[in-house]
């Protein structure tokens, strides 16, 4: 007979000898917690249901259960639990969006401190799963890779690398695994940490001299989770106590997952033991959404938000943000304020304004000074060096790719380029740009390169 | 059962536990509050099973015993009572209130099946002073959440070492925090979430309990229980973590300025009136002013300005206005400092002469600028 079935044939003949009032007010919610060698644990739901059967029914539970388990010696009372641990972690996943736009129809809007929703032992946040991740062409290599670890955690994809550029959902996807493993097993310890609050906690736990236990902390978990791990190059510190962690859970074969906005190949400060680790399991990137895609997810944040905007303005949309579903999102947010604030449907005209106003406005003006400078420093050279006639490679190379961005983005004239990178003819400025024009076409890693470089130029 | 006592310790005992009785019907004894006297002190108790009171008071007690009765009836007769001291004896389960010039009999309801307040073996506990906690415990009760959906922050979150205890609650749309210092030091780490019918109890109890100057604080056994004298309160804590909230508060402001309390929340108030469906006012700083304004679409627009040094260039915020006031009278003092940065950043309210509270509230999606 299982504890269930005992105590549920136990609470039969309590039935008997208590009143009925007396019996759902204090039998309710209890359960046994445990059972050991003649002492038995039930757990009840508060003190005053711990109080009362302690000194008012102990005696007639103690029968009922002797009657049937002869062994038991003594009954302990112990406050716990109201429901199991694993149903309460299910619903708060499951419905947690549904139940917020229930409880709060006119907060819609209202913006909420992000970090009061996550979830504080796994850092998890509940509103990014896999149910409302949209896969297409360019992510579902990814998304495979990260459904399959939910599957089997700790098996052949270990550690996943997940890799792609800004507003494209690493974080979503990452977070979605932990947030669907704790859904499968609940008992699962999972961990989601950026890297910047990982090096938080390292200079904490030096300061306070608790090192130890931060060290025991993450080496038990089951599912770590590391967000833009770029930044761990910055520091030695980390880098050893990460790779120290990174060992003790592969070893454990336990499960590690990390994102970045670069291959591990393409974050410069990144000690060889680490980047050998990352590259040996398995890498995912997540490309751009095509066009397809881009609309499905627009549509589908729609539905979330409960609104109908029509599709010619949705296509619209779609056409023109290309490469960042967060400004995605941002566009189609003011466009339902505006429609909700006049009450009427969004025309295309009215779009097309406010596209405009996103397109050209975040994009910075670049002179050709500062493109120099994030190269020089992108590539940590000096900018003299940068701009002088030296021949060394590690000075040509970022020349050339200076003399690209200057022709490619700013639109420099061949002669002014010249001039401007160590008074040369403008011929070797034609041929730096064909030349690297050439090998992006295969070359990957300088592709992620131009990226980065841009997107420093242009946001920063 | 016999005992004299004054009308006022009888009559505030009385409402205090009233608070506490349950509305279940399937135990109606917990409708009803529980007498008891022993020795020179009748103590009171009451329960919903969640939360339990058991309150003294001194009286003259010729005879012990112990009945239950309800009560709303007994407070409804001690209340209008003219008297400075009443009797109360019970004779064949009837209650009989006597005093010079009233006679009253009440029925009793059955004491046996009244629950026991349980006896609470705290883990950790440390003292503090009675005003303190409850006024700390009015600061922060406004921004606890009281939607069920997360429920560690459906409470108080209360953590104690050392000499300093810190308050903190949040609802995810406002965050408010208090520090309050203790004159002895906690045994230990203390940490638990109040739940909020307990903290909103905590408030009005104490709050009336003038006579005590210091009451403790404990938990052990995932239970909570706050004791002064020879009465206590008991409550179940919330299991849970509460949020690491200490990186939502925001340390750089990009626009600051600090105006009359009594100032800006009269406009807020004001505009509070033609607020839209989303009960949204706009904070607009200036140069040298600030003003606060709402649109109506169907009833009308207001705004109100005030004239102030404002360190920072100009901005907008959108705000709840029922969050933005609860934050203004939270704060109290004279002046309120308020800092900001862009349309989509929290805002932060204190007040510029006390750094123990803050407030943090959380805009509304920006909308295009009226």
């Amino acid at each position: 007979m299982d504890l269930h079935e005992l105590w549920k044939t136990a609470l039969a003949d309590i039935e008997l000898s208590v009143s009925r009032p007396n019996f759902i007010t204090w039998f309710k919610d209890t359960r046994i917690a445990s059972f050991d060698g003649g002492k038995m644990v039930v757990s009840v739901p508060n003190g005053f249901a711990k109080e009362w059967l302690q000194n008012k029914y102990n005696k007639f539970v103690v029968k009922a259960v002797r009657s049937l388990a002869p062994e038991i010696r003594e009954i302990e009372y112990a406050i716990g639990d109201v429901a199991p641990q694993s149903a309460a972690h299910d619903r708060s996943i499951k419905s947690a969006p549904r139940r917020t736009f229930e409880a709060f129809p006119q907060y819609l809007d209202q913006l909420d401190l992000k970090e009061a929703l996550v979830n504080p032992t796994t850092n998890l946040n509940p509103r990014y799963t896999f149910q409302n991740f949209v896969v297409g062409s360019f992510n579902e290599f990814a998304h495979a890779a990260a459904q399959s670890i939910v599957k089997k955690p700790g098996g052949v994809y270990n550690p996943l690398f997940i890799y792609g550029g800004v507003g494209l959902g690493k974080t979503h996807l990452i977070q979605a695994i932990g947030n669907a493993l704790i859904g499968e097993q609940p008992s699962a310890k999972v961990r989601y940490v950026s890297s910047e609050k990982y090096m938080g906690e390292i200079v904490d736990a030096l300061k306070t001299q608790e090192m130890q236990q931060l060290k025991e902390r993450y080496r038990n978990f089951d599912l770590l989770i590391v967000d833009d791990i770029q930044f761990i190059g910055k520091t030695e510190k980390m880098q050893e106590e990460f790779f120290h962690t990174f060992n003790a859970l592969y070893e454990r074969n336990k499960q590690i997952v990390i994102s970045s906005d670069r291959p591990p190949a393409a974050i410069p400060t990144l000690e060889a033991r680490l980047r050998s680790r990352f590259e040996g399991g398995m890498m995912a990137d997540l490309g751009e959404p095509d066009f397809e895609t881009r609309l499905i997810i627009l549509k589908k944040k729609l539905e979330e938000k409960q609104v109908h905007i029509d599709d010619e303005v949705l296509f619209l949309i779609a056409q023109n943000i290309k490469n960042n579903i967060r400004e995605l999102e941002g566009v189609l947010n003011k466009i339902v304020l505006m429609s909700k604030m006049a009450n009427t449907p969004v025309t295309v005209d009215e779009t097309k304004k406010i596209l405009n106003q996103l397109i050209y406005a975040p994009k910075k003006f670049a002179t050709p000074k500062k493109v120099i400078k994030t190269i020089s420093d992108f590539y940590e050279i000096s900018e003299k060096d940068l701009v002088n006639s030296s021949r060394k490679k590690e000075m040509v190379r970022p020349r050339q790719i200076t003399m690209y961005v200057l022709r490619d983005d700013l639109k420099c004239s061949f002669p002014f380029i010249g001039e401007k990178l160590g008074k040369k003819d403008h011929t070797t400025a034609i041929h730096a740009y064909k030349k690297i024009k050439n090998e992006l076409k295969v070359n990957q890693d300088l592709e992620e390169e131009l990226k980065l470089i841009r997107e420093r130029i242009f946001t920063s | 059962m016999k005992l004299t006592t004054t009308k006022k310790n009888i009559v505030v005992a009385i409402s205090n536990a009233e608070r506490f009785t349950g509305k279940q019907i399937t135990l109606p004894t917990l409708q009803s509050i529980l007498l008891e006297t022993k020795g020179n002190t009748c103590t009171i108790k009451a329960t919903n099973l969640e939360i339990g009171i058991e309150a003294s008071f001194s009286c003259k007690t010729d005879r012990e015993g112990i009945f239950a009765v309800s009560p709303k009836l007994l407070f409804g007769i001690l209340q209008h009572i003219q008297e400075e001291s009443v009797t109360l004896e019970l004779k064949q389960g009837i209650i009989f209130i006597e005093t010079e010039t009233s006679h009253t009999k009440l029925n009793t309801t059955p004491s046996d099946d009244f629950p026991l307040i349980p006896k609470i073996k705290t883990t950790t506990s440390f003292f503090v002073s009675r005003t303190g906690f409850v006024s700390a415990m009015e600061q922060i009760l406004p921004a606890v959440s009281l939607s069920d959906f997360k429920p560690e922050i459906g409470g108080v979150y209360l953590a104690a070492s050392g000499k300093n205890a810190t308050f903190a609650a949040t609802d995810t749309f406002r965050l408010a925090e208090k520090k309050i210092f203790l004159e002895k030091e906690v045994n230990g780490k203390f940490s638990c979430i109040i739940p909020l019918k307990m903290a909103q109890e905590i408030v009005r109890t104490l709050g009336t309990t003038e006579e005590v100057a210091s009451v403790e604080v404990g938990v052990g056994d995932n239970q909570l229980m706050i004791s002064w004298n020879a009465s206590r309160m008991v409550s179940r804590v919330i299991d849970g973590n509460f949020p690491e909230y200490k990186a939502i508060i925001p340390n750089n402001f990009g626009i600051t300025f600090s105006i009359p309390r009594d100032a800006i929340l009269r406009r807020v108030r004001m505009a509070n009136v033609l607020t839209g469906k989303l009960n949204d006012v706009v904070l607009k700083t200036g140069k040298n002013e600030i003003s606060v304004l709402s649109v109506n679409p169907e009833l009308g627009t207001t705004s109100s300005s005030f004239s102030t040094p404002v360190k920072g260039k100009e901005a907008t915020a959108t705000l709840n206005a029922r969050y933005f006031s609860d934050g203004i009278a939270s704060c109290g003092g004279d002046n309120i400092f308020i800092g900001m940065n862009d349309e989509n950043s929290p805002l932060l309210l204190k007040n510029p002469e006390d750094d123990s509270f803050l407030y943090i509230v959380m805009p509304i999606r920006n909308t295009p600028a009226y």
